[in-house]
């Protein structure tokens, strides 16, 4: 983890702020297996009804599932619903 | 926002994207802050989305820099719908119309019914309703309910208890009649006959006896007497109390035609479809089909949830019928007259089973070719009845 994010990460922590907003991190949010919420996102690189790959300032997310669609996308968040079966980030 | 109330009321565009990097283009589209909801697969190269319509414009330099066709697939939301009826104004107005004049009716008042009557008969209490100003076609707002219960109750002094309902155009006036006073220890009077015969037993159980076992009593003679007197020997005037039983004969008579005119159905009907709008029938096809005929309605009643519609479809039936006369035999004609004249007798208070001679006399009546049958009965019956001082 470079330098600079470490800092930001400490001072979060020491000011209790969320450290996605201090530290330009993605925040996944997952309702069962239902729902994904992907905020702070850097866009959508590959979508298939089975899959969904998002990247991500840490790098990409890979949505796998079947019946995968896009609830809502916009510039700060992506929605995806169907059968979700596996997270992954690379 | 997405899927709700308000992307509906704003309107949006069910739109189909065609091409390779068609990822590409949505990523750039929501960096350029169109937000893209319901996004679907459809094929490798093919991707539906929704999106509101005033970002559509918006997206064109996007699609031509990624080479992403996008057609428009379906138009949803409040604009759309609303474009769409400007173009049936006359349907609109029309249902506008229909609406105003439906609530403008249902402000009237345009049927009216008696219920918990027995005694009265209904149509005594409308006429006296309709004498105090309610009738079909009044507003509903000129009623006052209060005023016309109390005018009803003043104008039957049978009746205990009176409620005028309005459920939707339909007035309801609820009556409940007093019940008649069976006996009142403080109205004085005697027993007397209320019919002539021999008397055979005498029971007192307040008052002085007037007559005994085997006297001929007259209808209207005194029978116990209210009067007594008491201990001290004042004479004291009272409630007669008693029942005086005696033999006594009954008679009545009645009349059968020897000929019989009956109905036939020919088999030939005719259906009129009529609309009544209060107190107003429109009858729709000729009211009269046949020269001789029976009727049979079916009615509809329009109701709009609980509230009744000043609207009835009646559906009548014309059934052809022919009259025919046949010759009926005198023994069933007497067995008929004879039935009327127990009728007759039953309805005066007579019980058939507990009579002890009957004796019946059958008269021809040639101009009439009829026959006329004369029924006496005997009984033994408690002929007292209450008459005030």
């Amino acid at each position: 983890m470079p330098r600079t994010m470490k800092l930001k990460r400490h001072f979060a922590q020491l000011m209790d702020l969320p450290p996605e907003a201090v530290m330009n991190t993605a925040l996944i949010k997952v309702v069962g297996n239902l729902e994904i919420t992907i905020s702070n996102h850097r866009g959508l690189r590959q979508y298939t009804t089975t899959a969904v790959r998002v990247d991500s300032p840490q790098g990409s997310i890979v949505v796998s599932g079947a019946g995968l669609f896009i609830q809502y996308l916009s510039h700060d968040e992506i929605r995806v619903a169907g059968k979700i079966t596996g997270i992954e980030l690379e | 926002m997405t899927g709700s109330v308000w992307t509906w009321l704003i309107g949006y565009l069910v739109v189909r994207f065609k091409g390779l990097e068609v990822e590409r283009a949505l990523n750039a589209a929501a960096q350029a802050g169109i937000p893209l909801w319901a996004v679907e697969r459809l094929t490798t190269d093919i991707v539906i989305a929704r999106l509101a319509v005033r970002d559509f414009r918006k997206l064109r330099p996007i699609l031509r820099r990624y080479r992403v066709r996008a057609a428009i697939f379906e138009r949803e939301g409040f604009p759309f719908v609303l474009s769409g009826l400007s173009r049936r104004l006359f349907f609109i107005g029309g249902l506008i119309l229909a609406c105003l004049i439906i609530l403008y009716l249902s402000s009237f008042v345009w049927f009216i019914e008696v219920t918990g009557n027995a005694e009265i008969p209904a149509e005594d209490i409308l006429n006296a309703a309709v004498s105090f100003g309610l009738v079909s076609g009044l507003p509903k707002r000129a009623l006052n309910p209060s005023d016309l219960e109390a005018a009803l109750l003043g104008r039957f002094p049978d009746l205990a208890w009176a409620r005028v309902r309005v459920t939707g155009t339909r007035v309801v006036i609820e009556v409940v009649e007093r019940q008649r006073e069976e006996y009142d220890p403080n109205r004085h009077g005697d027993i007397v006959a209320r019919y002539g015969g021999v008397v055979t037993d005498v029971f007192v159980a307040r008052g002085t006896p007037q007559v005994r076992a085997g006297d001929e009593v007259q209808p209207g003679d005194v029978l116990i007497s209210g009067t007594y007197y008491d201990r001290g020997g004042r004479r004291q005037e009272g409630r007669a109390q008693g029942a005086v039983w005696a033999q006594v004969w009954r008679e009545s008579f009645a009349e059968a035609s020897l000929h019989e005119s009956y109905q036939v159905d020919t088999g030939r009907t005719r259906k009129q479809l009529r609309i009544r709008l209060g107190k107003y029938l429109v009858p729709l096809g000729p009211s009269k089909p046949f020269q001789a005929y029976r009727t049979q309605d079916r009615l509809w009643q329009l109701k709009l949830g609980k509230i009744s519609l000043p609207v009835q479809f009646v559906q009548r039936t014309f059934f052809e019928v022919e009259h025919e006369t046949r010759f009926l035999h005198r023994s069933a004609a007497v067995e008929r007259a004879l039935e009327e004249a127990w009728r007759k007798l039953e309805a005066d208070g007579v019980d058939r089973s507990k009579t002890s001679q009957v004796q019946v006399a059958t008269v021809d009546v040639p101009d009439a070719e009829a026959v006329r049958v004369i029924l006496r009965v005997y009984l033994e019956q408690n002929i007292g009845e209450f008459q005030e001082h």
